[in-house]
């Protein structure tokens, strides 16, 4: 479980991390999404207690990270998978991190065959791939076996074949029950991988939600048609339902492709297309993060509260 | 959460951990280690150097000197051992900053001022121990130049030629622990290196100044303080301090460095 409260930081005058609120709860996935420069990595790091607030506070399990007694056993954190030695082992690096978090030895092993590097464990990190690395980072947050994982942009960097081998590893320890918290700018891949999203844009909150309830909602949902006798078939839909765009064609909302068709068929109308518009999910974050200004999203934050999905209440509900 | 297997019932990392930590990370990394194994041999070649040029540079050889000269003269080879090692110390901690490291340190270690010490007990042991092979082997090379010559050599068990000796060896330790501070204050192994060398090079600066402060200045100093340990100040040139004195004087430079670098680590953003 991570707890953070009207969490803000500055640098100079520029407000990096603009008072989020908002809670992570154990049992699944959770995204963490926003454009880079959108505050994801600062925001981690306060929580890690590597970079300190403005104001505000960030609890993990109920206290702040720094006054946790065996920290790497109870959160595993990835920040940056740059961020080791590269004169260094891949085995020395978490035989030290063991070390320094109390963690046996026989973990380290654990571990490298869990991310898949038990072969290349006695390498230089200088000759690892990204994607190597982002393997290595993942081992050395989950060297304590901790019950929160917070993963700063895991997918860089990783193969087709490894995103999906992350996937599952993420759904696997958040149906153990553990809090998995996980960055990416990647919108799309994060739709596949996260049951519950927090989006931020400038630093602001803009929506806390669950993914299947951000697709629902987003703008662009519907049927696109195309048919030459286009103003007849409008006619014939339920009023409200469709409209021109312009080219040929509608734009149909509140009615599914089979129903857009059928009605067609019954008026004799050709159709020359007949599309289904999913609405993806880096669809739906444009929507509200678009522009990145802060009254956009904040009039976007808004519109998720007027729905009925209060940001800071809408965690813990849909586990 | 319950979800701890391997790691369940461990007791929680204390200052062992963190030292223990620490002294593996600078094990396990090929620089450190080839640096630290150098300082011994860097030793013995500036000890060789300064007792083989003796002759030339001073216009008093070693024959017409007593025993006790050369064992000073051969120990400025662990004064070049302590470089080699403070700059070993430094680059160690620049690098954490250089490599974006030190957050995964800060991570694994919250508690700053455990983390700084678990690094000044890895720090401080390994170059003791090494600063005290260099000084031996200094001490060794110089006295095999005499013996080389046919001159008689010093007794060993002098405890004159101890005092030497073990002070010397203490030089290592304090500029790398100074090194380590100052390259963390300052985000880098250069600000470390050259923080360290300037300490070490300061006692040279303030005898040039005017006579009536320097005596004092100098006495504060970690330099003098070293050199009155290890009973190498040349009577009459400064006041040695008393052991007592020295051993403060060392003391509190190492407090003010390390902490330096705790402020530096808890006000900063990592």
């Amino acid at each position: 479980m991570i707890e953070v409260r009207g969490l803000t930081k500055r640098y100079g005058g520029r407000v990096v991390v603009d008072d989020l609120t908002f809670t992570v709860a154990p049992g699944r996935v959770t995204g963490f999404l926003g454009p880079n420069g959108a505050g994801k990595s600062t925001t981690m790091r306060m929580i890690l207690g590597l970079d300190a607030p403005a104001s505000g506070s960030a609890l993990v399990n109920g206290v702040p990270y720094a006054r946790l007694t065996a920290p790497m056993r109870e959160v595993g954190a990835l920040l940056d998978p740059g961020a080791l030695h590269p004169g260094r082992g891949a085995r020395a690096h978490l035989a030290w991190l063991a070390r320094a978090g109390g963690v046996g030895r026989a973990r380290v092993e654990e571990v490298l065959d869990l991310v898949g590097l038990s072969e290349a464990a006695h390498r230089r990190v200088a000759e690892f791939s990204l994607g190597m690395r982002q393997r290595l980072g993942i081992a050395a947050s989950l060297l304590g076996d901790p019950g929160v994982v917070m993963l700063d942009e895991p997918l860089n960097g990783l193969d087709p074949e490894g995103i999906v081998w992350l996937r599952s590893l993420l759904g696997g320890l958040a149906a153990q029950g553990r809090t998995v918290f996980v960055s990416s700018h990647l919108m799309n891949e994060m739709e596949a991988t996260a049951g519950h999203v927090l989006v931020i844009g400038s630093g602001r909150l803009v929506a806390d939600i669950g993914v299947a309830e951000l697709t629902r909602r987003a703008a662009g949902a519907g049927v696109t048609v195309v048919a030459p006798r286009w103003a007849e078939l409008l006619a014939a839909l339920p009023p409200g339902s469709a409209r021109a765009d312009g080219r040929g064609g509608l734009t149909v909302t509140g009615l599914d492709a089979a129903a857009v068709g059928e009605a067609a068929a019954r008026r004799g109308i050709a159709l020359h297309e007949l599309t289904t518009h999913r609405p993806r999910l880096e669809d739906a974050f444009m929507d509200l993060t678009r522009g990145g200004d802060g009254r956009r999203a904040r009039a976007a934050a808004g519109s998720a509260a007027d729905a009925g999905r209060p940001a800071a209440e809408s965690t813990g509900g849909d586990r | 959460m319950t979800t701890t297997t391997t790691t369940g019932g461990a007791p929680a990392p204390g200052a062992t951990a963190a030292s223990a930590a620490e002294w593996a990370k600078l094990w396990t990394l090929r620089s450190t280690r080839t640096a630290m194994a150098a300082a011994p041999v860097v030793a013995a070649a500036a000890a060789a150097v300064f007792c083989v040029t003796m002759a030339a540079t001073t216009g008093v050889g070693p024959a017409d000197r007593p025993a006790f000269d050369v064992v000073t003269t051969s120990l400025l080879g662990a004064d070049a051992a302590a470089v080699v090692l403070l700059a070993a110390s430094a680059a160690s901690a620049g690098s954490e900053y250089a490599t974006g490291m030190i957050r995964g340190t800060l991570a694994a270690t919250p508690r700053r001022g455990r983390f700084l010490l678990g690094r000044a007990a890895a720090v401080g042991a390994a170059t003791l121990g090494l600063g005290a092979l260099s000084a031996l082997a200094a001490f060794a090379t110089g006295q095999f130049v005499l013996f080389s010559s046919g001159l008689p050599v010093a007794a060993p068990g002098d405890p004159q030629v101890v005092r030497a000796v073990a002070g010397a060896a203490l030089m290592a330790p304090f500029y790398s622990l100074a090194a380590t501070s100052l390259a963390v204050v300052a985000r880098s192994t250069t600000g470390g290196v050259v923080g360290a060398l300037s300490l070490l090079a300061l006692p040279t600066l303030v005898s040039w100044g005017p006579v009536s402060w320097r005596g004092v200045l100098l006495a504060c100093l970690p330099g003098e303080a070293l050199h009155s340990l290890a009973g190498l100040t040349a009577p009459g040139a400064a006041s040695p301090l008393p052991p007592v004195a020295a051993g403060a004087v060392l003391s509190a430079w190492t407090v003010l460095l390390l902490g330096a670098a705790w402020t530096a680590l808890s006000r900063r953003d990592a």
